[in-house]
Order: C-alpha cells, then structure tokens, then sequence
C-alpha cells in the first residue's frame, strides 16, 4: 500500500477514538457541577480513548521501523502468564460485553522484550475480540519443549484456508473494509515481533465457527 | 412514532455510551443498536423512533447495507436517519442521508438536527 492511502486509512482509524474522546469530554462538562457525578469514571474512559489514540500512532511508527530495520528487542527476564494476565485485564476493561478468559497451563518464565510482546499478544487479542462477533475468547499460555506459546481462540467468523497466511500481511484483513476498523497492521507486527525473537506465529480455523491465533517463542 | 427517541446504531461501545449519556441529558430516550441488523430487527419489533444516527463501518449488517434496506421500505423510510461516521461526506452521499456528521461529531450540530425533527422533551421531566 502507498504511503498516501496509509495516512488515509490512519486519518479514518483515528477518528473513531477521537470521536468518542470528544463525546466524553462534552459529558464530563456537562455533568461536573452534579452532586455524585461519576467524575472518576468518565477520566478512565478518556484515559482509555487516549491509549487507543497512542497505540495506533505507535503502530504506524513501528511500520516505519520495521521496514527500516531500526527494530531491536529489549531482553529482560519475566513471567509470560503474569504480563498475559496484565493484557487480558486491559480487553476485559475495554470490551466488558467480551466473554475473555485465561487459562495458565504452566509458569512460562523466560527472556524477551516485554513491551513488544506485550503489543504482539495484545493485538491478537484485539483481533479476536473484532472478528470474535462477541462470543466467547479463550487465551492459554503454556510452555513445550524450551518454548513457550500464547494461544487466542475465538468463536466468531472463523478462517477459510485461503486466509490462513494472508492475515498476517501488512494492510489485509479477512472481511470487507466496511465491516471492521483498524489498520490492518496489528497481526502484521505481531508476526514481525514474534519472528524478531526467533519465534513463529501461525493460525488455524474453519469458516464460520472458529479461529485459533498461537504464538510460539523460545 | 415515539416522537421523542432517537435509535442509535453504532458498533463501538464507548461511541454508543457516552452518546446516549448525552442525548438522555438533553431529554431524548435513546434506545441501541450494535450493527444493522440489530437495528433492523429493532424496527421490525418495536415503535419507530423519531430519528436513527447511524454509523457505517459496523461487523455483521454494515450502515450501507442498513440503509439499502431501509429505503427499499416504504414505512420504515420516512424516519429521518442521520450518519455519523469517520467517513467524509463525499463517502456518504449515497446513503441519502438528512445529514451526514463526521466523527468526532460537532455535538451542538447534531442536537440542533435531533431538535428540529424530535422536539425536545423537558431533562427534569418524568
């Protein structure tokens, strides 16, 4: 894709969170001076719009890198099923209509970047969560032989063997641009993140009923 | 018709929330949808309301496919329906809309439009 069709795409993407920070805001201003107004509520809603706003210049930004190659992986030791619980806290506070659930198998500890991970696991989340039509999501974490996996199973629309691979290019999704939002970039920097750590990310399903999205590092 | 309630079809749940927060502080009933269909089925179920904002990018019955329907529909197209949506004008003018908002949404405007086809019923009032 273009660079040009890329701003356009970001410029709609951004829209939507923006719209809905400026709602809010109207709503604070609106009900501030009334006794037991949910002040505290309507700050975490606009805390949540600006994450979402800054996610998805991040997720430009790392387009840039990554195709520049400045992407370099920041190796700390920690616990896998520990930041995956953090992640999945974060859906279920954002999509609390979405049945999320985690399932540790195993205490997964081992060397990689967090933040990367962190933004890899979420965006497969995400992308569950929009083509997941709101049925329920399971994530297990687990470990195999010196590895370790996050695996995201929805329920939703499922995969057709064609688009078995293709999810996971740059600025392809598996239905029409007017059913869903989004870049399009997020299962595409996920493969990257994963890959940068020696890793594969791969996905499985059948049409119309189910869809399993793993990641596998070492 | 409910001459007083506005049906919202809007995907995205925070959109949906604080929008219905706003429109029932200016003294609208508001009642929801998450998609087309959704709001089809609504229409087919209950009293018409007053007036539809509707977004178009949304999963299962997008707002095109929506509107394709409803103006096949000769009662259910004579309520005024407005977009609202991050599309810019020239992407909705086919929907044949009373008006087309792009988001973020100019609220003052959109109450403006609500008020003129709905009336308004007084905030304190039950």
């Amino acid at each position: 894709m273009d660079f040009v069709p890329v701003v356009a795409v970001a410029g709609h993407e951004l829209r939507n969170p923006l719209n809905v920070f400026h709602l809010t805001r109207q709503l604070l201003y609106r009900i501030s001076e009334r006794p037991g107004a949910d002040i505290r509520g309507i700050l975490k809603k606009l805390k949540l719009q600006l994450d979402r706003i800054i996610s998805l210049v991040d997720r430009l930004l790392d387009v840039g890198r990554i195709r520049s190659g400045k992407f370099e992986l920041e190796l700390e030791n920690f616990n896998l099923g520990d930041l995956v619980k953090e992640i999945v806290e974060r859906f279920v506070d954002l999509h609390p209509d979405v049945p999320l659930t985690l399932r540790l198998e195993a205490e997964a500890i081992g060397l990689s970047d967090r933040v990367r991970l962190d933004q890899a696991v979420s965006n497969i989340i995400s992308n569950a969560t929009k083509y997941g039509l709101r049925k329920p999501i399971e994530v297990s974490v687990g470990t195999g032989a010196s590895v370790a996996f996050v695996a995201v199973k929805d329920q939703g629309i499922g995969l057709a063997p064609d688009d078995l691979e293709r999810i996971f290019d740059r600025f392809e999704r598996a239905v029409p641009l007017s059913r869903v939002e989004g870049l399009g970039l997020g299962l595409w920097i996920a493969g990257r993140v994963v890959e940068a750590r020696g890793g594969v990310i791969s996905a499985e399903g059948q049409p119309v009923r189910e869809r399993s999205l793993r990641c596998v590092c070492p | 018709m409910d001459s007083h309630t506005i049906l919202i079809v809007e995907d995205e749940q925070e959109s949906r929330e604080s929008l219905t927060e706003l429109l029932e502080l200016e003294g609208f009933n508001v009642v929801t949808a998450t998609n087309g269909l959704e709001a089809w089925e609504y229409l087919h179920t209950s009293h018409q309301p007053c007036l539809i904002v509707l977004d178009v990018t949304m999963p299962v019955m997008d707002g095109r496919q929506f509107r394709q329907l409803q103006l096949k529909d000769d009662e259910l197209a004579k309520i005024p329906t407005i977009v609202v949506s991050a599309l810019g004008a020239s992407a909705t003018a086919d929907l044949a809309a009373l008006k087309a908002f792009r988001k973020p949404v100019n609220f003052a405007a959109l109450i403006s439009v609500l008020r003129d086809n709905c009336g308004r019923r007084d905030p304190d009032a039950n």
